[in-house]
């Protein structure tokens, strides 16, 4: 193979990798793939070292191929010695988070000393006591339930679009109602869940609010930053200072997370 | 003794006092990384934990050698981390949102796939420095006119014939590997 018709094949593989090539093109290269062993082999490693040395990705191998090891090994990890060590390794975990916990809890008697002398203060100097206040003024400010994403299907009826249509006209016992009676074990779209995880909170079932937006979150696609930012609306409605400021830390970590600006903002007012 | 040496002992062992001394030192980090990049810390536990009997596995197959533990430790519980999300579907059930997955099967399949990674990586070092710049830039999504700006070349043509030349060479020492043939 010269080096020209390497380029060019380098080049194909690129492309159909990174979705690039026609649906016909697609077609051609698929059934090229079938019949020539060397290139199917060429893809494999692309497509591994592509996948394997990108951060935010990883090379998932194929099951049917690796079948033999997978079993073995897991028999390996399903073994008493193996099972035994796994649940020592859980008690330690629980007795490191209780360990964790206690620690947490001896500053807290400081705190709330603190913050007594500071309720003694603002009292006495005639200030209102501002910081729990100024959490529901932020909610107040920066709420933005009405521009979560929408989905606009056309044609049938779907989960999708019936949540959608409930969701704009601000039925929110339609949407619980119609989530906890109505869907069974269908799919949900991930737009959906926001507009689930919304109705919960306008109806004041902050918990239940909360679970919806952290199964979001979970999902981890694109705009899964999202969930973080409603989780954040909901703290500040109840005006939860810890998580306030947990949740903040989440979504200041990155730039590029929803509404990362806002979020700057409202940090800076409670510092 | 080593540190490494004593904490991986110590794990085979099962010695609860030194595996706390691990969480104590090393969970926290891990729980951040994963607080960052969208999970809760019921995930960090199970990525630590994971992690932890992937190394117990690794060292009792054959005895690990490493500079660091703190630095593997964390390199593992990140590639799990990145494998679950790989795994992880855009859509969701009601009940339960994802379906039960087998915990032993997804740690069997991880370990696999690390194996096949490190494997990568050898090769990947013994590529020239320039080769390893262009590669990584490459494979994390960056464009060819991004890589000319930023490592000064003349031309998004002569980006993409590095690329072409890299990308051929660590596939050719992939494949003159024998352990190539029995890791494919």
């Amino acid at each position: 193979m010269n080096a020209n018709q390497d380029d060019n094949i380098q080049e194909t593989i690129d492309a159909y990798l990174n979705n690039t090539l026609s649906k016909t093109e697609r077609t051609a290269f698929e059934k090229e793939i079938e019949t020539n062993p060397k290139l199917k082999e060429e893809l494999h490693i692309y497509k591994a070292l592509q996948e394997s040395f990108n951060e935010n990705d990883w090379h998932t191998l194929d099951s049917s191929t690796y079948k033999e090891d997978v079993l073995k090994l897991k028999k390996e990890f399903k073994s008493k010695d193996n099972q035994d060590i796994s649940n020592t390794i859980r008690t330690v975990e629980q007795q490191y988070f209780t360990d964790s916990k206690t620690q947490q809890k001896r500053p807290k008697r400081f705190y709330k000393l603190a913050i007594a002398a500071s309720i003694v203060l603002c009292i006495s100097i005639g200030l209102p006591f501002l910081f729990n206040n100024s959490l529901e003024d932020h909610y107040n400010t920066y709420q933005d339930w009405d521009t979560m994403p929408s989905l606009t299907e056309k044609g049938t009826e779907t989960i999708a679009s019936k949540i959608e249509a409930l969701f704009n006209t601000k039925d929110y016992n339609g949407i619980i109602k119609y989530y906890e009676q109505e869907v069974t074990k269908e799919t949900l779209h991930p737009y959906s869940l926001l507009k689930i995880g919304s109705a919960y909170f306008h109806n004041g079932n902050y918990n239940k609010s909360l679970e919806v937006f952290d199964a979001f979150i979970d999902l981890n696609t694109i705009d899964s930053s999202r969930g973080h930012w409603y989780k954040l609306l909901v703290y500040l409605k109840q005006e939860n200072t810890a998580k306030v400021k947990e949740t903040l830390d989440v979504i200041l970590s990155n730039k590029v997370n929803y509404n990362y600006k806002e979020a700057t903002e409202i940090s800076k007012s409670i510092e | 003794m080593q540190d490494s040496e004593i904490y991986l002992e110590a794990l085979i062992t099962g010695n609860n006092k030194i595996i706390l001394e691990i969480y104590n030192k090393y969970f926290p980090k891990t729980n951040a990384f994963i607080l960052r990049n969208n999970g809760r810390e019921d995930d960090a536990k199970d990525v630590f934990h994971d992690a932890l009997m992937y190394l117990i596995s690794k060292h009792k197959e054959t005895p690990l050698q490493l500079d660091s533990f703190e630095g593997y430790l964390f390199t593992i519980c990140k590639n799990i981390w990145r494998s679950r999300i790989k795994n992880k579907k855009e859509w969701v059930m009601k009940d339960g949102v994802l379906p039960l997955e087998d915990k032993e099967e997804h740690l069997a399949t991880f370990t696999l796939a690390q194996e096949h990674l490190e494997f990568y990586q050898e090769k990947f070092q013994l590529l020239s420095s320039n080769c390893k710049e262009i590669l990584s830039n490459y494979f994390n999504g960056m464009s060819y006119e991004d890589i000319m700006e930023d490592l000064s070349y003349n031309s998004i043509n002569v980006v993409r014939q590095r690329v072409f030349k890299c990308r051929a060479k660590i596939v050719q020492l992939i494949k003159a590997d024998a352990r190539y043939k029995t890791l494919v």
